[in-house]
């Protein structure tokens, strides 16, 4: 199963291992499409909720997870006042399921759980909860879980980054964004290096690099890495390959916004030699602004906007990736055919 | 997964190796803007050191590429028969380049140990043939890695690259070629990027002249910037080669401003004592290129574009200011060869 995190050190999907943790019969989630990006105000939380809405309308059943533990407000996005059951309320095991705290949002095959807000200490997650949260996400009966992660590189948003299929990263076409971008990638490849790193017993090998002088760029430890030891080299290829970051622009004002994309994701492959998929920008639009003005979820409320529209060239991007990348895992998703959508 | 110094230029520029020559002067231009200075999309993500070794990359395949001699001479050498190179060209486009190497290698070498055979000069055995990239001269300028004595008789390039690989063990024949480039643009100036891989104590070149920094390397592009600019950073002066480093006071009959013909051309390679061959030699540019330069013969130069390098190329050789000597070159030509009011051909 490739997925961006196929984190050994998260080990929520060891191949063996994760079919026996339930019944064979038991639902799963299809996908989990992750939002990230660094930086606050770059319009994670739009996104969600809009790619959701847009998957949702193509007869997908999606739940909308508000991952931003500290500072959940995708219910608002969503038009919503804040549901009784969040996920403060699973994350202390309050309520047993996840499913026990899905809310409705009155939008079809679109459910949503609520972020933490009622206990400070929620927003930090012992290890071992953010696992129990991630394993019961899986489990949801669901095609996508969409988590709507918080800003910064704190380890959780980290880790709902890195165990997710798609890893969404989020920028607008300004100086801060693309630093954080880079600063929150950056930091995630390190974290999921390191854990390769831990899983395989390469700790002492890449220690006694990283003791002689720092790296300038992860190709270049990389391939230290296999200078030293070629076996452990290309495994760490291997398993670093399947780090593979969405790129989405937004608020692009110009066509060369747009463009930046693409030199992005040409940068990312120089510097990590990884790929990167840019799955599309979203025009700046003063409407998307209005209508959160209203509370009101954009492509609901204004579908005819460019802002809107841009959503299905995302979506179509992301079922495309998943076509050409099918889960071995069950169920296998049929590739939704090209013209699918209503 | 390659270094930057290791990547072919087309690896670099991501285009295949049988790109037309459109599709790669198309993808220089655009790794101009992704990676030249100013780029958002490069903000914060690399060293300056990386940036400006990768812009130093994406000119070297400006030079090299866009010749269709030099790309030819280049192609042949990165799949040509002999110099060793066969075993290994075909890993150069699919396998990681160490591996590719490990693969024939004695495995004793890796070891930080073999630090002073694992240096990327010890590639160069291979490629002590008359095969070698455009842009390779710079060896027999190289600023100094130990291993490298600087190539006074200035001989040419091959002789230079073939002394590091004298010194240096024989530590991994097969990794040569891919190595190449490594050694030519470490010689070629700043630090590779990873001085201290294979030996710190080999590599040391020294930190690159801050006029060698991204800003230095968009030049080329920009014909429109100053022609003040104190020297073409995409060709860093060949140290180890010229003795004086002042290239500007050398040519002292020309004005800063002085438009350049074939014949003035002529005059400063004669007034150096360099001959015709020994550039087309040093340059990988044909004799023929070079004579129909210094004879004015625009009809049957090369196309602007591949022009430019080749006046760039020759520049350097003459020690003058590239920038200038291909701007105005161009512009005579352009302004000879279409008969436009609009461009004040100096010469008219």
């Amino acid at each position: 199963m490739v997925r961006m995190g196929d984190a050994p050190m998260l080990q929520l999907l060891p191949p063996a291992a994760a079919p026996m943790r339930r019944p064979a019969t038991a639902a799963r989630t299809r996908r989990i499409i992750a939002v990230g990006g660094g930086k606050g105000g770059i319009g994670k939380s739009l996104i969600s909720a809009n790619l959701g809405i847009e998957l949702a309308r193509r007869g997908r059943r999606v739940v909308l997870v508000d991952a931003d533990l500290g500072g959940a407000n995708l219910h608002t996005t969503l038009g919503l006042e804040l549901p009784r059951r969040t996920l403060s309320d699973f994350i202390e095991r309050r309520v047993s399921r996840m499913d026990e705290v899905l809310t409705p949002t009155g939008i079809e095959n679109l459910s949503l759980v609520s972020g933490a807000l009622d206990h400070v200490d929620a927003a930090n997650p012992r290890y071992a909860q953010k696992m129990r949260l991630l394993r019961h996400v899986q489990q949801l009966d669901v095609d996508y879980a969409i988590l709507d992660l918080g800003a910064g590189t704190h380890s959780n948003v980290l880790d709902f980054f890195l165990v997710s299929d798609h890893g969404v990263l989020v920028l607008v076409p300004e100086p801060t964004s693309v630093e954080n971008a880079y600063r929150f990638l950056k930091a995630a490849f390190w974290r999921r290096l390191r854990n390769v790193a831990h899983v395989f017993g390469y700790d002492p090998l890449l220690r006694s690099l990283l003791t002689t002088a720092p790296f300038r760029s992860p190709v270049e430890l990389v391939t230290t890495v296999m200078e030293r030891d070629r076996e452990a080299g290309a495994n760490l290829i291997r398993q670093l390959a399947s780090f593979r970051p969405r790129l989405i622009v937004n608020q692009a004002r110009t066509p060369q916004d747009a463009d930046i994309g693409q030199a992005i994701a040409a940068a990312w492959r120089k510097y990590f030699g990884l790929q990167m998929d840019y799955l599309g920008h979203i025009q700046y639009d003063d409407e998307m602004w209005r209508v959160q003005r209203a509370r009101r979820p954009l492509l609901i409320e204004r579908p005819d906007t460019a802002a809107a529209r841009s959503f299905a060239g995302l979506v179509d991007a992301l079922l495309a990736l998943d076509a050409v990348q099918p889960r071995t895992v069950p169920p296998a998703p049929a590739p939704p055919p090209p013209g699918s959508d209503p | 997964m390659k270094r930057l110094a290791e990547q072919t230029l087309y690896e670099i520029l991501e285009v295949p190796p049988d790109a037309p020559q459109a599709a790669v002067k198309a993808a220089i231009e655009r790794a101009r803007e992704i990676f030249g200075p100013g780029s958002l999309a490069m903000y914060s993500l690399m060293s300056p050191d990386e940036a400006s070794l990768m812009n130093r990359r994406i000119e070297e395949a400006w030079v090299t590429l866009l010749d269709p001699e030099a790309r030819a001479r280049y192609d042949a050498w990165l799949g040509g028969p002999g110099q060793g190179a066969t075993a290994t060209q075909v890993a150069t486009w699919t396998l990681p380049p160490v591996l590719a190497g490990r693969a024939d290698a004695p495995s004793s070498t890796p070891t930080p140990g073999a630090s002073a055979g694992g240096s990327p000069h010890a590639g160069a055995t291979a490629l002590s043939g008359p095969q070698t990239p455009l842009v390779a001269e710079p060896p027999s300028a190289a600023p100094g890695p130990p291993a490298s004595p600087p190539d006074d008789d200035g001989n040419g390039a091959e002789e230079a690259r073939a002394k590091p690989a004298e010194a240096a063990q024989p530590a991994s024949p097969a990794r040569a070629p891919l190595q190449l480039v490594t050694a030519v643009i470490e010689a070629a100036g700043p630090p590779p990027l990873l001085p201290r891989v294979p030996p710190a104590a080999a590599a040391q070149p020294p930190e690159p002249p801050p006029l060698a920094g991204p800003v230095a390397m968009r030049a080329p592009i920009r014909l429109d910037r100053p022609v003040s600019f104190p020297q073409p950073a995409m060709t860093p002066p060949p140290a180890a080669q010229r003795a004086d480093p002042a290239p500007e006071a050398t040519p002292p009959d020309f004005a800063d401003d002085a438009s350049w013909t074939g014949e003035m051309l002529r005059r400063v390679r004669e007034a150096r004592g360099i001959p015709i061959q020994i550039i087309a030699q040093r340059t990988k540019i044909t004799r023929h290129h070079l004579e129909n330069i210094e004879k004015d013969r625009f009809g049957q130069l090369p196309a602007a574009v591949y022009l430019r390098g080749i006046l760039l190329a020759l520049a350097r050789e003459l020690r003058l200011d590239g920038q200038k000597v291909a701007r105005s070159y161009l512009e005579r030509m352009s302004a000879a060869t279409s008969p436009p009011p609009t461009t004040p051909g100096p010469k008219r």
